[in-house]
């Protein structure tokens, strides 16, 4: 929690990626997702990876951050492939490998990689929207697009304030549960000691205040805000108002075509398997 | 909205994330002991089901925009759409299914609250081992073992402090009057 929350996993930058609508860049980012689905051969991935790469390189980011979060899940993606090498036996998919029980069909082999491939794209796509939108940008990009649901009773502007305040807390109660710890160690609570039941209700001096005061504080806030007359969602202004450019339709237009060369590299290809 | 659900929601959603960094390495399982599912089932019972299922809603949408909130100080759309998404995603449909289930009772008998808690637990599975198998073109069986097994043991050990904690903390809330009209027990 050391980390700025605000600013979250974000580069500040100047890059045209870094200086688009952010509700370009959400709905951008889903429709790559939805792509990335879609996806089902090597050489539409391998035109996908290109494109990420001239993304990344677009926004100036350096590789490390954008390979930064991928290392916690290559452990758990190898597990992953093995067991769709060992398992995935389709009827009518070809044995490549056989060793006592183990039999390794081609499918197998195929659907293992190319789902690792579209994992590790899927993770660089989003990495790329959140190294590039601050979270508070994000936020309101999110808002404006939420916003239409309104109707249908989903309150957008008061979820888009409830997430800039949490923001807020988050800190104060990370401090807060650190501050019951020492207090409770202080007092002859041996944390991180005996077995694990053990350790997990070690926690019970430390929840306990931790949320009777979490509730004591949203009272406080209450006559915080109250006190500076905030009368709810309703016409409240902005001081960023958010505005599509030139920039962003261009966006759309390089957006398109890609597509389109992936859903042409789709249905030509096919898949391998 | 009013704004007192609207602080509260706040701060149970900040409460998931401080909770969610918590983390106690156990010797048996590789995934180690976390508080973030402790507080979602809290947010359940102490926010009822509409104001819980938005505590979880802001969380995962924080996240989704890259707030450091998930577990280890991950954030990122990245992390709600890998391999344990699921698991995320699927705290909505539980932690409504929980606070539908204690919302009526000012103080929920022991039983009515593990078995609240048992039914978020089974929507954050279903919706965690259905992602994996998607996401990793699984089968059913295989996709249980990768994806409930290991975490099955701690998960139950965490209902049982969260529906013990969970009674204890709405009994001091309603002493200490902070209860509001609208909620269980309040007025």
């Amino acid at each position: 929690m050391t980390r700025n929350l605000t600013l979250g996993i974000y580069l500040p930058g100047k890059t045209a990626l870094h200086c688009l609508d952010p509700r370009t860049k959400i709905a951008g980012a889903s429709g790559l997702i939805l792509l990335l689905i879609l996806t089902n051969n090597y050489a539409a991935y391998a035109s996908f990876a290109a494109f990420t790469i001239a993304l990344i390189l677009a926004a100036k980011i350096p590789l490390r951050f954008a390979l930064k979060g991928l290392r916690p899940m290559l452990p758990f993606l190898a597990i992953m492939w093995v067991f769709q090498l060992l398992f995935q036996k389709p009827p009518g998919a070809a044995v490549i490998f056989s060793w006592g029980i183990i039999n390794i069909t081609d499918a197998g082999l195929h659907i293992g990689t190319l789902m690792s491939i579209r994992v590790l794209l899927l993770f660089l796509v989003t990495t790329i929207l959140t190294l590039t939108t601050s979270t508070v940008e994000l936020t309101d990009g999110a808002e404006a697009l939420l916003r239409p649901l309104q109707k249908i009773g989903l309150p957008a502007q008061e979820l888009a304030l409830t997430m800039v305040i949490t923001l807020r807390f988050v800190p104060t109660l990370a401090e807060e549960a650190e501050k019951i710890i020492k207090a409770q160690t202080a007092r002859g609570v041996d944390f991180g000691r005996g077995n694990f039941i053990r350790r997990t209700f070690q926690l019970f001096p430390v929840l306990l205040p931790l949320f009777i005061n979490a509730f004591k504080r949203a009272d406080e806030l209450i006559t915080a805000m109250e006190s500076r007359c905030y009368t709810g969602g309703a016409g409240r202004t902005k001081m960023k108002v958010l505005r599509m450019g030139r920039s962003d339709y261009l966006a759309w237009v390089v957006f398109a075509v890609f597509a389109a060369i992936q859903v042409v590299l789709m249905i030509k290809v096919g898949r391998p398997y | 909205m009013s704004l007192r659900e609207l602080s509260r929601i706040a701060l149970f959603t900040a409460l998931i994330s401080a909770l969610a960094q918590i983390s106690i390495p156990l010797p048996f399982s590789p995934v180690p002991l976390t508080g973030q599912l402790i507080a979602v089932f809290l947010a359940g019972m102490l926010l009822g089901s509409k104001n819980g299922t938005f505590a979880v809603l802001v969380y995962l949408m924080l996240g989704a925009a890259g707030a450091p909130v998930f577990s280890h100080g991950q954030g990122g759309l990245g992390i709600l759409l890998g391999p344990s998404g699921g698991y995320l995603l699927g705290f909505l449909p539980g932690v409504f299914i929980c606070g539908k289930l204690l919302e009526k009772h000012q103080q929920p008998v022991i039983l009515r609250t593990v078995a609240a808690m048992l039914c978020c637990l089974g929507c954050t599975y279903l919706a965690g081992t259905v992602h994996l198998a998607l996401l990793m073109g699984y089968g059913f069986a295989e996709a249980i073992v990768a994806g409930i097994l290991p975490f099955l043991p701690a998960d139950l050990a965490k209902i049982a402090f969260a529906a013990t904690a969970g009674l204890r903390i709405k009994r001091s809330i309603a002493a200490a009057g902070l209860l509001m009209k609208s909620e269980p027990g309040g007025g």
